[in-house]
């Protein structure tokens, strides 16, 4: 589907390509009800993202774009400069209520405090409707302590609980990333070169790659309290390198597998020199060198006077 | 050929008698010319019989290097070598000295010599052109008309012809063209000249050849282009011709440029796109900055971004999240 949007002056696109699930257009049941694109607040980054709410907010999508340089799109009888294509895909809508009960638990120490008193952001004003989200209310106890006084339910931020349901999550996008055959170890794979050893990715690899899908949609300090949980080791960040290089990244730092040093050992040195001689060389040998100066002489500090 | 001498053609040349069957004239296998201009690729003359026992010379000439529009063809004639000085009767010169309607007299001659003399054609539309010489490794068009003048060769030897001689009209330095077929065609005595089409008469009548299939295929071209009624006013088509350059202002559209009429690797063609069309940049092109070269050196002090880096999932998916649409 594409939607049409104009703003001829400034540039923006006229139209967007998207890929979404039916459930993200369904129309909507009451006439208030739109699905509605609305920024956010980035779990992971903490800056503006769009996501999308589908008619009546029952479902939050994000929204990602694929997006490389030099494309356009032909668009019927239109040319579309933008070439994106954007992907709306449903979300969880506990990794973005989390941001906000992380951020209650360090301001109110730790306070058992209504929903709707936490998730409030002033810089996004639809941040409520994560709430209306169906299942939100059922499994917000994977993430919280809950208490209910009364009528009314009140929610603290559980870290404990939060390692084990995020566990889970790793463990669903492993098995995720195996069905889907998506190479997760650290080498590249070339179909032409055939290796002494035999390439599978380890179950390490596994984790750690789902490790850092899922640490896409959390805030940076709960990413390496989940790397501590899953027992994998830390690993040192390589050194920031200057922006203006592209460089694939990779979860893991390349190590060299074969150990060709040994190859460098002394003897290499004495068998050059045993080395039979070019012929050049040979007749270089031959000249008759005597009465003539090293040519180190000339460089000598003190010139010798000579007589 | 013990045939029965046959009625001598209207022109009044000295010609040899006519076989019983004669092969499909040039005339009528040029109709395929006016059918599919762009699509008549390689084709050729039946061999005359004479020619696949004979020692043959064999003559190779283009029509259509310069212009900026239309198709370049390419043309081979051959004939045995003891009648190279019947063809010579024949008259046939330099296509360039002579005009339209001697050049069709002139091609009447030959087809009506097809007894003696073959011939084969390859058209290369416009748009071929085009995206040899624009597409990603470049092959320039000198290294196009040297291998369609190989193909052409290669195909009268396969079809029987006992070619012993080529001339050949020259593309670029003569001495090396002429290295490049006489290593392609190690049998063969090769020689390549400038201005052959008026040194031997088989290149001659390659000459005509190519210069009237051009005229049919330039006349005949189906503009694949739904354009209503477009106008064929277009002068010589040579860049130079300030007609042809008025009738390439007159259809340049600026999201899809030219025709596929036109050859889009022509200066003038590019010249004009860049000057009225949508500017447009292709991922081989004008790369902003050379990548191998050092990075700045007020990269190093900037501000390092706090930031993560995406995960490689996303990074090699080139999918990045959205700040708005």
């Amino acid at each position: 589907m594409h939607g049409a949007k104009q703003h001829p002056a400034d540039g923006h696109p006229g139209q967007w390509v998207l890929i979404a699930p039916e459930s993200a257009t369904d129309p909507p049941k009451t006439p208030d009800s739109e699905p509605l694109f609305t920024k956010l607040r980035n779990p992971s980054t903490g800056e503006a993202t769009l996501y999308l709410f589908n008619s009546g907010a029952q479902q939050l999508f994000e929204v990602k774009a694929f997006h490389e340089e030099y494309r356009s799109w032909f668009i019927g009888q239109t040319v579309q400069q933008d070439g994106r294509l954007l992907f709306v895909t449903p979300m969880d809508p506990l990794f973005l209520i989390l941001y906000y009960l992380i951020k209650a638990n360090k301001e109110q120490q730790g306070k058992f405090q209504p929903l709707d008193q936490v998730v409030l952001d002033s810089e996004y004003p639809s941040c409520p409707l994560l709430l209306k989200c169906a299942d939100v209310k059922q499994y917000i106890h994977h993430v919280a302590e809950e208490k209910e006084i009364g009528s009314q339910k009140f929610h603290k931020y559980s870290q404990e609980k939060t390692l084990k349901w995020l566990k889970k999550k790793v463990n669903q996008t492993v098995k995720a990333l195996k069905s889907n055959n998506i190479s997760v170890g650290e080498r590249v794979h070339a179909a032409t070169y055939i290796s002494g050893k035999q390439i599978t990715d380890t179950k390490e690899d596994y984790v750690r790659y789902a490790h850092g899908l899922i640490s896409e949609y959390i805030p940076e300090d709960l990413s390496k309290e989940l790397l501590k949980y899953l027992g994998l080791p830390e690993l040192r960040s390589p050194a920031p390198e200057p922006p203006l290089k592209k460089r694939k990244l990779s979860d893991v730092p390349v190590e060299a597998e074969e150990d060709y040093t040994k190859f460098n050992s002394s003897n290499l040195k004495t068998k050059k020199a045993n080395s039979k001689m070019s012929a050049a060389q040979k007749a270089l040998a031959k000249v008759d060198k005597s009465g003539m100066k090293s040519i180190s002489t000339f460089f000598s500090s003190k010139p010798k006077a000579s007589k | 050929m013990g045939v029965p001498p046959v009625t001598p053609i209207s022109q009044g040349a000295v010609r040899g008698p006519l076989p019983s069957q004669t092969p499909p004239s040039p005339a009528m296998a040029l109709a395929r010319l006016e059918r599919d201009p762009a699509g008549a690729g390689r084709f050729g003359s039946a061999v005359p019989p004479p020619c696949r026992h004979r020692p043959c010379a064999l003559g190779v000439d283009e029509a259509g290097r310069g212009p900026v529009l239309g198709p370049m063809v390419y043309g081979i004639c051959y004939c045995p070598v003891e009648k190279l000085e019947e063809l010579e009767a024949l008259g046939v010169a330099d296509s360039k000295t002579l005009s339209e309607g001697e050049r069709e007299r002139r091609f009447g001659l030959l087809e009506a010599a097809s007894d003696i003399l073959g011939w084969a054609l390859h058209v290369l539309p416009p748009d071929h052109i085009s995206a040899c010489m624009q597409q990603r490794a470049k092959y320039n068009l000198n290294e196009l008309s040297h291998d369609t003048a190989v193909g052409l060769i290669q195909f009268a030897l396969d079809s029987g012809v006992q070619v012993a001689e080529v001339f050949v009209d020259t593309v670029g330095p003569a001495e090396k063209y002429e290295a490049k077929l006489r290593q392609r065609f190690p049998g063969l005595e090769v020689t390549v000249r400038p201005k052959a089409d008026g040194l031997f008469p088989v290149v001659s009548a390659a000459s005509i050849c190519a210069k009237v299939a051009r005229d049919r295929a330039v006349k005949h071209w189906k503009f694949v282009e739904d354009l209503e009624d477009i106008d064929r006013d277009y002068g010589s088509g040579y860049p130079n011709d300030p007609k042809t350059k008025e009738w390439l202002r007159r259809h340049l559209e600026p999201v899809f440029g030219f025709p596929q009429f036109v050859r889009f690797s022509w200066g003038t063609a590019q010249e004009l796109l860049q000057r009225r069309g949508v500017p447009i940049k292709w991922a081989d092109e004008d790369p902003k900055q050379d990548p191998t070269a050092p990075p700045s050196v007020l990269s190093y002090f900037a501000r390092t971004p706090a930031r993560r880096p995406p995960h490689r999932f996303f990074h090699e998916r080139s999918l990045r999240p959205l700040a708005e649409l």
